[in-house]
């Protein structure tokens, strides 16, 4: 058991290793790497100003979204949940365009953790939600996953028709685009600003999320087993409201909304482990980092007018496989 | 070992009344069956048992102590509840599924924690089964992998809620042959059964319960008498056969 999931953390961080090296020489100015230091100024501030830390933002945004995905899926006992189909990250947003609205208001010494504070509070406001609502029958933890699941849509679906009309409602044309597009989701002009932000509080995220993973083992046999095991419900949910907002928090702040990671990474990975929920929370992470440092780079090269939005791009690859999952999923084969 | 006990045990789910006032002991060394007809607060009893269902009045006791005062793991090595769901939500091998049985006391990888894991695994056959996956295991096989996973945790007594329903004959009887084994060890075993002749035949008392209450308590011949069976089950029978073979005749 624990011999599988030492591997698959050992090539996985491998391929980590391999990919943002490679990611930090592609771009719409391609890097030579044996020339560097003869290139010039300009080729190291790439590196080390722009690059650099998007390639980190990539990764550390990936792993929290990726170990988010693998432990609502383990806490629902549902390998469709997602943070951003489940309304966790729509809530972040949602707090974060409620933020680009009032936050004038505030003095400016809390302009610059005032955005990603309330995304925080949004997504773990979005995982209390879904867990009062869902979570609350006598007979413990869950609550059913078809109520989980309606109740996790509901909340998407309103705080998408409440940061829809934010947008509707915005003073000017130009604060409208910047919020559609920041919505989006991308990685473009992030500094090491934003990884200072993201990194610690991700990292935080995934500690709590890994430390409330061998409760979610013992869910696999159900709720009320897993009660009977000494699992203690309302605990557990005060870590994934903690963990889930954390990592997805603190994605949105930073990047936008970012969908399908959570999803898609770990039914990837799933098989490379031995399907315990406790043993697929880091694969996701180190997955989910290599999955948004991929896709970001291949929306920084792709000969576009203008840059695809990473989120578009994740979206665009995301529907198509969550509909290919159901179809499996009908033909019994997940 | 110490009893498990329940003093003026009552508790409503859903609105509803579903047990009152129930006084009862289940010993260490003893397989008790409860049985009763639909919605007469078999499963109820047994979580609350399990500490899974908070009494409005009365307690549960172990060893002399309220289980709702044991803390959560305490109470989860002491009790090992078997639910009748017999939900394995991901497909895992049934190595690590019964290693679950181990996750009260923390130690699925200590030498300690491995020798019940594999004492358990080889007490129910499941020695072939170890590296199989759950979702590929028949319907027998399941419940024997999941009474590995409650044994593995070497618990003082063993709630079951109707462990033998989906099981064909020959399954029901290894699976019963098991439990006797545990319950020569020393472990208490409580069942949830709705075959009347199974409770007959392989538990040393019966608790049958009717609407909430305790209708009769006692050996299996007393306990479901046909007067008992008249009674809550509304239901003319006659027991025939020799002691421990016994068949239930329906005359109406």
């Amino acid at each position: 058991m624990m011999a599988i999931a030492m591997r698959t953390n050992l090539v996985l961080a491998a391929l980590l290793a391999v990919l943002v090296p490679l990611s930090l020489l592609a771009g719409r100015v391609w890097i030579d790497p044996f020339h560097v230091s003869e290139a010039g100024t300009n080729a190291a501030l790439i590196l080390m100003e722009l690059r650099l830390p998007r390639a980190i933002l990539a990764v550390t945004i990936g792993a929290g979204l990726g170990a988010a995905g693998a432990a609502m899926q383990g806490f629902l006992r549902n390998p469709l949940a997602d943070p951003g189909l489940f309304g966790i990250a729509p809530m972040a947003a949602l707090g974060a365009v409620t933020w680009l609205w009032f936050g004038a208001a505030f003095p400016l010494a809390f302009a610059a953790f005032g955005l990603p504070l309330v995304a925080l509070v949004g997504a773990a406001l979005g995982m209390t939600l879904l867990a009062a609502i869902a979570g609350r029958t006598a007979s413990g933890v869950g609550g059913g996953i078809a109520l989980f699941t309606l109740a996790g849509l509901m909340i998407a679906s309103l705080a998408g028709a409440l940061t829809a009309l934010a947008i509707t409602l915005s003073p000017n044309a130009f604060a409208m685009s910047q919020i559609v597009l920041w919505l989006n989701g991308a990685l473009t002009d992030r500094s090491w600003n934003e990884v200072w932000l993201a990194g610690p509080l991700t990292l935080a995220g995934i500690a709590v999320l890994a430390f409330a993973s061998r409760a979610l083992d013992a869910l696999t046999l159900g709720d009320d087993a897993a009660r009977s095991m000494g699992v203690d419900p309302s605990r557990l949910l005060l870590l994934l409201v903690i963990g889930v907002g954390l990592t997805v928090g603190a994605g949105v702040a930073v990047a936008g909304i970012i969908g399908f990671v959570g999803l898609i990474v770990p039914h990837l990975v799933r098989p490379l482990t031995d399907r315990m929920p406790s043993n697929l929370i880091l694969p996701s992470a180190l997955a989910g980092g290599a999955l948004v440092l991929v896709a970001d780079c291949a929306v920084r090269i792709l000969p576009l007018v203008t840059e695809l939005r990473l989120g578009i791009a994740l979206s665009l690859i995301g529907a198509p496989f969550f509909l290919w999952l159901l179809i499996r999923m009908r033909r019994g084969q997940l | 070992m110490s009893a498990l006990t329940t003093e003026n045990l009552s508790l409503s789910r859903g609105g509803k009344r579903v047990l009152s006032d129930i006084t009862t002991t289940f010993q260490p060394g003893q397989i008790t069956a409860i049985v009763g007809p639909n919605g007469a607060g078999k499963s109820s009893l047994l979580m609350a048992c399990a500490g899974l269902l908070h009494a409005e009045a009365g307690r549960v006791q172990l060893a002399g102590e309220p289980i709702s005062s044991y803390p959560h793991k305490e109470r989860a090595k002491a009790l090992g509840y078997l639910p009748q769901s017999g939900e394995i939500a991901w497909d895992v091998t049934v190595e690590a599924l019964v290693a679950l049985g181990r996750m009260p006391h923390g130690d699925a990888r200590s030498d300690q924690g491995k020798q019940a894991i594999n004492t358990a695994i080889t007490a129910l056959d499941c020695d072939t089964l170890r590296h199989r996956r759950a979702h590929q295991l028949s319907g027998g096989e399941q419940g024997r992998v999941l009474l590995a996973r409650v044994l593995a945790g070497e618990p003082q007594f063993i709630l079951a809620d109707e462990p033998l329903a989906a099981l064909d004959l020959s399954h029901q009887m290894n699976l019963v042959a098991h439990f006797k084994a545990c319950a020569a060890r020393g472990m208490g075993v409580i069942m949830v059964l709705h075959d009347l002749a199974l409770a007959m035949n392989h538990a040393d008392r019966v608790l049958v319960l009717d609407e909430g209450r305790v209708a009769s308590d006692g050996a299996p011949q007393t306990a479901l008498s046909a007067q008992v069976i008249a009674d809550v089950w509304n239901v003319e029978a006659q027991w025939t056969g020799e002691q421990y073979a016994k068949a239930l005749i329906i005359s109406n």
